[in-house]
């Protein structure tokens, strides 16, 4: 083993190290005190990385995975509305359940 | 005194002849079936009574039986603890790791968590990261399996704590979202208040208050300062308020800028087996059935 290929493994096993696990966000949005059903989207932002949305369940759940810890915005978008709000990734899952609100025609979010 | 010629027999007075005697049999056959029916109904009772009474022998039987294992075992595995020395810390652990699977519903492990956290924290400890990761998986996975069987009967919510704005907040502390909270016909308001973060423990001091709807029959607020960490369990380590139902604030995730409670609120039934009602709440619930 050469000194080049020695150097690019540790490249490669400094970055794997300083990459943080994988942080599961999973709950139920609801409106008002009913399910939402299959109506609503749910998209993350951790720092510059987005993540694609995905749609909530029969039953209103949802569930994503990201790969970042920290501070992350969640985007709900619901009857063509939109609300967002910061949650937090762990290394271990999450559990945010949502509660969506319609004042005065605008769509509000906020965590159970 | 004339003799009077026999009058002839109607047949009224025919009918009179057969019915008469037919009328003392069907008398004695209601007898005998009432007599029958009843002894059977009294038979078919006793049965059922001689039933729930083996059924509840047997149940007291087996409690008592399960009773002795229960308290044998716990003698033995506290002993273990009580000992000035005795046992390495990995015999500890798992001594631990028994009374809490075995006993977190009717027992305070805290102290004993905390203990073995501390001979964690003493020199020349090998493995102390597996041991605390043991410790953790444990406490992690009761107070889940106790926030489960509690979020059947009551309600909760999440909070997100950002400890570096608490860190900027310096004493005042962070206020979270508050939630009401409606169980039954009891319904409350509560606000939380982080006043500090311990972030080598993975340990927060919080303030719960609960506070009565205005117009309430029965306003009387809570409010309580505790710490919360990964070993207080909810189902033993709750606050009880002045409308029956118990609080508790549980820590769910740790990260060293982030964390999360939970919250929940429950019917005082379904607190821990050590935790019994005051005489007066039993009264009153009586009383309610009874007006029933």
């Amino acid at each position: 083993m050469n000194a080049k290929t020695i150097v690019a493994l540790l490249f490669v096993l400094s970055s794997a190290c300083s990459l943080a696990p994988a942080g599961e966000v999973y709950g139920k949005v609801v409106e008002g005190s009913s399910s939402v059903g299959e109506a609503a989207a749910i998209e993350a932002k951790c720092g510059a990385k987005a993540y694609p949305a995905v749609k909530t369940d029969k039953s209103g759940s949802y569930r994503m995975v990201l790969a970042e810890t920290g501070k992350c915005t969640m985007t709900v978008t619901y009857k063509q509305q939109s609300a967002s709000m910061d949650i937090a990734s762990y290394d271990d899952a999450v559990q945010v359940d949502l509660v969506l609100e319609m004042k005065d025609g605008k769509l509000l979010v906020r965590r159970k | 005194m004339t003799d009077k010629p026999d009058k002839p027999k109607d047949r009224w007075d025919k009918l009179a002849v057969i019915l008469h005697p037919l009328g003392g049999l069907l008398t004695a056959v209601a007898v005998a079936t009432v007599g029958i029916m009843g002894s059977q109904v009294l038979n078919r009772r006793q049965a059922l009574d001689t039933n729930a009474r083996l059924y509840s022998e047997l149940m007291s039987r087996r409690e008592e039986s399960e009773s002795s294992l229960r308290k044998d075992m716990f003698v033995s595995i506290i002993q273990s603890f009580l000992k000035p020395g005795a046992g390495d810390l990995d015999s500890k652990v798992l001594n631990l790791e028994l009374l809490a699977y075995n006993f977190h519903e009717s027992l305070n492990l805290k102290p004993l968590f905390l203990d073995i956290a501390r001979r964690l924290d003493g020199p020349e400890v090998k493995d102390r990261d597996a041991f605390r990761a043991r410790l953790n998986r444990v406490a992690r996975e009761i107070t889940a399996k106790q926030m489960f069987a509690l979020e059947g009967h009551g309600k909760s919510f999440r909070r997100t704590v950002d400890l570096e704005e608490l860190q900027r907040q310096g004493r005042s502390g962070v206020a979270l979202e508050g939630e009401s909270i409606a169980i039954d016909d009891r319904v409350c308001d509560l606000n939380l208040y982080v006043l500090e973060a311990d972030p080598v423990a993975q340990q927060l001091r919080v303030r719960l208050e609960v506070k009565a709807p205005e117009g309430s029959e029965n306003p009387v607020d809570t409010r309580a300062v505790f710490s919360v960490g990964w070993y207080d369990f909810p189902m033993i380590d709750n606050t009880r308020l002045a409308n029956g139902l118990r609080c508790a604030v549980t820590l769910s995730n740790f990260s060293p800028s982030m964390a999360d409670l939970t919250t929940v609120c429950f019917p005082g039934e379904y607190a821990s087996l050590k935790d019994r009602p005051y005489y007066d709440e039993v009264i009153q619930k009586l009383q309610e059935s009874a007006q029933e």
